[in-house]
């Protein structure tokens, strides 16, 4: 080769140097990954809500009711004129507002208050069968988040609605209906129901604290309560501070609990009003207060982040904590556990209980040996079951079931498959926009309630978008909004999982001559199997106890047996209801068992947060 | 012709450049070992070539087929540059055993199902490895893993292999072991091989050449043997050989038609350019070099002495080690005999054989002087 042919060759080449290197930034393997997972998010989160905004501003199809002259998909600022500046202002917003805000600042106070006493008994003191308490912690946060209201209104209902509930006909007082309803029980029914994503925070944070701090007060002589309230509580604040604002935002999205319990006497919040508002086919009302319910959730969060501090990694709770100098509580011991013990047995047992009993009586509030009856569980029919075939032999009711189980084995599969892969794509790409830029989409359904992400998704999937057709009344619906909500929870575990494995594990592959599908086949998810469990564990769960976020979207094709729950209730045939919770608990639980057989540790899993 | 070459590569991590425009031809069946401390680019470079990073200047060329261009953007991924590597950590795959992480790359280019039993089998042996095929790496010792990592290598037949500090997390004895290991292995199959470590002996030990870097640069290209008898520089000087080398400060001067060095109560003849009479230089000679002056030996008449108190005696087992305090407050290093007698506060003479002695320009990382004789040795060729 002459000299000239040389530098033609090198000019040649480097002609092609600017779409080579875009090529081969394109089909860099995470780059790849992402642009396509960032693909899927756009259409199933950013979407959904720049499609709400929009509806809030245009007529809707049964908005002719209003204005004759409105026609569908024209601008409009009715809805929004009728939300803040109508005359029905106080009812639609304000009122549910305020009683929101009360009742889920008063939940996260009582959550707050179990959460953290709990996770110091079991974290720093010599609390005996702890090893047995704290994988119980867990069992309310399994459990649908209405049972406990349910359980209450079994406990507590007065005559006004209905029979009596069970404490009346033990006692023959008459519970007040400020006890019965509204917000008092609801504060406390969803503390009782959130307190256990308090104490994994604050036992994390009581984990992480370094012992050294808390001995150096004791060698000054501090006693163990001074300690505790001057070292130990000051050091773990942010993390109760951070418990506190996490959890508020959780609680305040919460449908189910307010709707038994509240709706009754008309005491409505955010959730229950959006309920109502689409009920009616008050979408552009429903779509605004949805907007303002990720507003507020969406700025505690922020809070969280800004002020008290970084998205801090918590350390898992298992194992080390146990090792370090406990506090004696000595006789102390008994009122501690008779609390935990009482916790445990309202928040966990007694529904489960309560439930049972309830479901084999044949007059709702008569408790006696002559009204048992099996005929809610297997009668094929009859007066006292309106008709309707028993839980176990209904062909509704196990549609229902079977439908339950596949949503969350379908959700659980693929929230854990786009977790593990945007773990991988962000983790490869670490420090890079574009891995920023995900892992910041796929955590922004953490900001969306539940009620209010399910509302986003009917809006947008009611119609076609784009080349996806209409997906309302499908199975698809269901699976593809429990998944994306609970995505920033498996991309968190995915995340951390990638994290542990090292970066050779998978470039020893590449240099063997292994392509990217064969590397990810035979290296990659192998290595982060585990984790996968954990993430397909937790969305299972918190997807077949779900009901706030797919209450607006079944319908009697897909019905779940959340849903199918709320249906009895409504029509108050009690004990239908009741059945189906014991028969989802039974399931939940036995799966969660499995599940943690098979390696996936639901009480270890790492907070989302 | 070069099967591997770099070409002027650079590679920057934020404000940090990592590789400073280095460029290497290595022929087939050479045994490159990339030495120098941590931070200084050696292991970037190992990455570069295997495709595990990409360069910002540059161009590198395996078997004349371009890899990696930065100016044409051309890149080949490691998976088809036909090269094994070996890492620090082993990078064993956990969920796999023995047998499938050595068959892996055999998996990967489809090969039938009893040649890959075969092929594992005999590398099996070949590695030692007998009947631990079964095994996971985590129930194989440091040692058998680090076997594990290699089969694994040797058995693809890539046709350049590449170790990342192979031995460094083994302890002195294996390491020892292993790398009569890794000799054995390049005698037999005469792969060229690029072997990164910080560990000086290891790099002299086993590599044909011996590249030092510092700061993303090469300090100096040359033979086992040049690096530690002619050290390019200070900076190779004092990185290779331990104890480390001894320098004296001084001054060149002519006397008596000759050039001599002065310095710190030594004297030397020393072969340098007239050119250099009068700088300041820094006189080096290994500790092994320097002789005991018994009072039955008699030095040469012209032969450099130094005089001063034993202040540390360490036996080092086939060798004994002396820190000998000089008058002028300098310390020096000398390696002895380990049958000498003379212990702690003995007062003695020592002999700095004039051969031994180089001389380096008094300046950060200063160069080697070259006596006028082999420089001009080195134009001709």
């Amino acid at each position: 080769m002459t000299r000239m042919d040389a530098r033609s060759e090198v000019v040649r080449r480097e002609r092609w140097a600017a779409p080579r290197a875009a090529l081969r930034w394109l089909t860099t393997p995470h780059v790849a990954l992402s642009l396509v997972l960032l693909a899927v998010l756009a259409i199933f989160v950013i979407a959904p809500i720049v499609n709400i905004v929009v509806d809030t501003f245009t007529w809707q199809s049964g908005d002719t009711r209003f204005d004759r002259s409105a026609v569908a998909g024209e601008f409009t600022l009715f809805h929004w004129t009728r939300v803040f500046a109508g005359p029905l202002t106080r009812r639609i917003l304000v009122e549910p507002l305020l009683n929101s805000i009360l009742t889920a600042l008063g939940a996260t106070a009582v959550a707050l208050f179990i959460g953290t006493g709990l996770a110091w008994l079991l974290v720093r003191t010599d609390l005996p069968f702890k090893r047995v308490l704290a994988p119980l912690a867990f069992v309310p946060y399994i459990m649908p988040s209405y049972t406990l209201a349910l359980a209450w209104l079994t406990l507590f209902k007065n005559q006004r609605y209905g029979a009596p509930g069970v404490f009346e006909y033990l006692t023959g007082i008459a519970i007040p209906d400020w006890f019965a309803y509204g917000p008092i029980p609801i504060m406390i029914v969803l503390g009782l129901h959130y307190f256990p994503f308090v104490y994994l925070l604050a036992a994390n944070a009581l984990l992480s604290v370094d012992r050294s701090l808390e001995e150096c007060g004791e060698v000054l002589g501090a006693s163990q309560w001074l300690v505790l309230r001057r070292i130990t509580l000051p050091v773990i604040l942010p993390a109760l501070l951070s418990g506190f604002v996490l959890c508020f935002a959780r609680v305040i999205g919460n449908f189910g609990t307010p709707y038994f319990l509240g709706a009754p006497i008309g005491f409505m919040t955010l959730p229950t009003q959006i309920f109502s508002n689409l009920g009616m086919r008050f979408n552009g009302v429903a779509y605004i207060l949805v907007l303002i319910l990720i507003t507020i959730s969406a700025l505690a969060v922020l809070v969280n982040q800004r002020l008290i501090g970084v998205r801090r990694s918590f350390a898992t709770i298992t194992g080390k904590g146990f090792v370090t100098k406990q506090v004696r509580l000595g006789w102390w011991k008994v009122p501690a556990l008779a609390l935990i013990g009482g916790t445990m047995f309202f928040a966990a047992i007694l529904p489960f209980g309560l439930f049972g009993i309830q479901s084999v009586m044949s007059r709702l509030g008569v408790y006696s040996v002559e009204h048992l009856t099996s005929a809610f569980w297997l009668s094929s029919g009859e007066t006292i079951t309106e008709g309707r075939p028993g839980v176990l032999v209904s062909p509704v009711i196990l549609r229902a079931l079977w439908n339950t189980l596949r949503l969350g084995i379908a959700a659980g599969a693929v929230a854990a498959v786009l977790g593990t892969l945007i773990g991988y794509a962000s983790v490869k790409g670490r420090g890079t926009p574009l891995a920023k830029a995900l892992e910041q989409v796929a955590f922004l359904p953490y900001l969306v309630p539940s009620l209010a992400f399910g509302t986003l998704y009917l809006a947008l999937f009611i119609g076609g978008f784009g080349p996806i057709p209409s997906l309302y009344g499908t199975f698809a619906l269901l699976v593809l909004a429990c998944t994306f909500r609970n995505l920033p929870f498996a991309a968190r575990t995915g995340h951390a999982t990638m994290m542990q494995v090292s970066g050779e594990m998978e470039e020893a592959a590449q240099t063997l001559g292994a392509g990217w599908f064969y590397r990810m086949r035979r290296i990659i998810f192998p290595l982060v199997v585990k984790g996968m469990v954990a993430g397909f564990t937790f969305v299972f769960v918190t997807s077949v106890r779900e009901l706030s976020l797919i209450i607006t979207l079944v319908t009697p094709e897909t019905m779940t047996l959340t849903a199918m729950t709320l249906r009895f209730e409504e029509l108050l045939l009690v004990q239908f209801s009741n059945a189906i919770t014991v028969l989802l608990i039974a399931v939940t639980l036995v799966t969660v068992f499995i599940l943690n057989r098979l390696g996936g540790r639901f009480g270890a899993q790492r907070s989302p947060v | 012709m070069a099967i591997v070459e770099i070409d002027n590569i650079v590679r920057r991590f934020g404000q940090v450049t990592a590789v400073d425009h280095v460029s290497i031809d290595i022929t087939e069946g050479e045994y490159v070992v990339f030495l120098g401390p941590s931070g200084c680019g050696k292991t970037t470079t190992l990455r570069l070539v295997a495709g595990l990073d990409v360069p910002d200047e540059g161009e590198i060329r395996i078997d004349g087929r371009v890899v990696a261009s930065a100016a044409s953007k051309v890149f080949v991924p490691p998976q088809r540059r036909n090269i094994g590597l070996v890492f620090q950590t082993y990078a064993l795959w956990p969920h796999m055993n023995v047998f499938d992480n050595i068959a892996f790359g055999l998996d990967v280019q489809k090969r039938p199902r009893r040649e890959i039993r075969e092929r594992v089998a005999e590398t099996l042996t070949y590695m030692q490895l007998d009947g631990l095929g079964e095994r996971f790496p985590h129930e194989l010792s440091g040692g058998q893993q680090q076997r594990v990592a290699l089969a694994r290598m040797l058995v693809a037949r890539p046709k350049i292999y590449l170790m990342d500090e192979p031995l460094s997390n083994l302890d002195a004895k294996l390491r020892m072991e292993m790398r009569a290991e890794l000799q054995r292995i390049h005698r037999d199959l005469g792969c060229t091989t690029i072997y990164v470590t910080h560990d000086q002996f290891e790099a002299i030990a086993l590599g044909s050449r011996i590249i030092v870097m510092k700061d993303g640069k090469i300090s100096q290209d040359g033979s086992a043997r040049d690096v530690y008898e002619r050290p390019a520089n200070l900076f190779v000087a004092r990185f290779v050989g331990n104890p480390p080398i001894n320098l004296v400060e001084g001054e060149l001067s002519v006397e008596e038609g000759r050039p001599w060095f002065h310095g710190d109560g030594l004297k030397v003849p020393a072969d340098v350019p007239r050119s250099r009479m009068g700088a300041r230089v820094l006189a080096a000679f290994r500790p092994e070099d320097v002789r005991v002056l018994d009072g039955a030996g008699r030095s040469d008449d012209d032969a450099p002495v130094l005089a001063g108190t034993v202040a540390a005696r360490m036996m080092a087992g086939s060798n004994v080690i002396m820190y000998v305090d000089l008058p002028t407050g300098r310390d020096l290093r000398v390696i002895c005999d380990k049958d000498v007698t003379y212990g702690v506060g003995d007062h003695l003479k020592f002999v700095v054989p004039k051969e031994s002695v180089l001389f380096y320009e008094d300046a950060e990382d200063g160069v080697l002087i070259e006596s006028e004789g082999r420089r001009e040795r080195r134009t001709d060729a």
